[in-house]
């Protein structure tokens, strides 16, 4: 395991960093009745420990899963579209459930989300598909034409 | 002297697979180094521009003496606004993958191999969670949804000090190693650099889609493209956005008011009041200029009025900061102030029209200021007030 060690660069990167930390932190407390920083803080903890105890053991559970049911030649494109459709998905819940719509505006939100939302992960999942099918053919052209660097050695990577 | 001794076996035990484990994911092409650094530099880069841009629209919104923005050219903070949200939004997948990336790292045993390691791992904490904060909340707002108590620019001006003070300390702490393994490996095997290289490319493919799916909302042209946009810049009275309607603001009976007079006060005492038919001798001013907001849309617009300049002048006042002031009575943006070098563009005007047509109620009629190169926060509607200082 690499040993860390840090010299005076490190030392005073750190100084200057934590300083503006600190400023930060400043900037909360100067202006209390709008910063919430008591809010702010909780919410920079809840998306450490989201992200470490909910985010990637879900992600790395999925690239498990997939690992294990889809053969080979398909995970890379495959776990590649399930990031990207929990992204999309995360990403426009928002707007598909319209919670920041305004009933008195009609400029707030205008699309039709839902549509939006499935029509783009239907486009995923068809990359998707034929990305993979462009590996199979690959794979099955190299066993009929063995040679070095065969793409069947490639998609160990994927 | 060693963690480890201090610790009960199972501890050490558990700690020992888990760094077992995270040895083998380690081997992954893509939890390698290389493909950790190469997505540090580009969220280096993306959060420094986040920042940058973020920065300046704080200090033209909240301007301290040192501080001046000019009012040319007219169309630079929509740029700058829409580059921050589609930068922000380009990040998500690529934070979201550096995390996948470097994850089993956190398991590493010993926790650290001196102090100052392990400040340098403590200063992580902000650093992820800081800027799961900011692109979380950002999108969020670029969204209108505020599922939170604190003021959205305060909090994401508050934090985003946090998050570059954090990158500092990362920056330092990984330098050395990212130069090192950015360089062109010759080692490496085909299958590892194949696997890394697909990696890289499904990450910025999925964050082009998601920058294209939204983008439309500055980029006019790729509207139709961006089917998950907030905001269409077509799409609102009289074609394009607004962002508070006249009923939201309280306004709707004030602005149709017949007795409706625009003043100028200076030190308290009015010094002119106009009526729509007092200013309607004044010059006509027409010009082609963007609306610009923070959340990252922005439209252009050709708007007729009266300059701020003619109309001070028919005041009989000359160089002057000057106070923009809505009828809405309460609101953060009811007031908005004009720099000299501001209220001396002739561009900058007190619109009546928007193109060619009577402002509708929504987007400030009778008045609403309109002026080069301000945020659109800034661009005051139902404007009943010139105050001089």
């Amino acid at each position: 395991m690499e040993e860390h060690r840090h010299g005076a660069v490190f030392v005073i990167a750190l100084v200057v960093g934590w300083l503006i930390i600190a400023f930060g932190v400043r900037a909360a407390l100067d202006d209390p009745a709008d910063s919430h920083p008591l809010a702010l803080l909780v919410h920079v903890v809840l998306f450490d420990l989201g992200h470490d105890l909910v985010i990637a053991p879900i992600a790395l559970g999925v690239g498990l899963i997939v690992g294990r049911v889809v053969p080979e030649v398909a995970r890379g494109p495959v776990r590649t579209a399930c990031a990207a459709t929990a992204l999309f998905v995360v990403f426009s819940y928002p707007l598909v459930r319209r919670w920041g719509a305004r009933p008195t505006n009609s400029s707030t939100l205008p699309l039709e989300y839902g549509r939006n939302l499935t029509i783009i992960v239907v486009i995923v999942w068809l990359v998707a598909a034929v990305v993979v099918a462009r590996r199979v053919l690959a794979v099955r052209r190299d066993r009929h034409e063995p040679g070095p660097g065969s793409m069947t050695e490639e998609v160990h990577g994927g | 002297m060693n963690i480890a001794s201090l610790l009960p076996r199972p501890v050490v035990a558990a700690a020992g697979r888990l760094a077992t484990w995270r040895d083998e994911r380690l081997a992954d092409p893509r939890h390698s180094d290389r493909v950790a650094a190469t997505l540090g530099a580009l969220l280096g880069v993306s959060f420094l521009v986040c920042f940058l841009t973020g920065l300046l629209s704080h200090l033209i919104q909240q301007p301290p003496t040192w501080f001046s923005w000019p009012a040319r050219p007219a169309g630079l903070y929509g740029i700058t606004q829409g580059l921050h949200v589609a930068t922000g939004i380009a990040t998500v997948p690529l934070l979201f993958a550096k995390l996948w990336s470097v994850f089993p790292r956190l398991f590493r045993w010993p926790l650290a191999d001196n102090a100052l390691h392990a400040v340098e791992r403590l200063s992580l904490l902000p650093l992820i969670g800081g800027s799961l904060f900011m692109l979380v909340t950002g999108v969020a707002n670029i969204e209108l949804w505020y599922p939170w108590l604190f003021f959205f620019p305060s909090g994401h001006y508050a934090v985003s000090f946090v998050v570059m003070g954090a990158m500092v300390i990362h920056l330092a702490a990984k330098w050395a190693t990212a130069r090192r393994v950015l360089r062109r490996d010759r080692t490496e095997s085909r299958a590892s650099a194949v696997g890394r290289r697909r990696f890289l490319v499904a990450v910025g493919s999925i964050s082009g889609a998601l920058v294209v799916a939204t983008v439309g909302q500055t980029v006019s042209p790729l509207r139709r493209l961006s089917l998950l946009a907030p905001r269409r810049p077509d799409i609102g009275a009289q074609g394009f956005p607004v962002n508070k309607t006249a009923a939201e603001a309280g306004v709707t009976d004030g602005a149709q008011d017949p007795e409706y007079r625009l003043e100028v006060v200076r030190d308290g005492e009015t010094v002119r009041a106009f009526t729509l038919a007092d200013l309607a001798t004044l010059p006509r001013r027409t010009a082609t200029l963007p609306i610009a907001c923070v959340e990252g849309w922005s439209a252009s617009q050709t708007w007729t009025g009266v300059s701020v300049r003619d109309i001070l002048d028919a005041a009989g006042i000359e160089s002057a900061t000057v106070g923009v002031e809505s009828m809405q009575r309460g609101g953060r943006y009811r007031r908005s102030v004009l720099e000299p070098g501001q209220v001396d563009d002739r561009d900058t005007m007190l619109a009546t029209h928007v193109g060619g047509e009577p402002l509708h109620v929504d987007h400030g009629y009778p008045l609403r200021l309109i002026a080069p190169n301000r945020p659109g926060v800034l661009q005051t509607k139902w404007v009943v007030m010139l105050v001089v200082s």
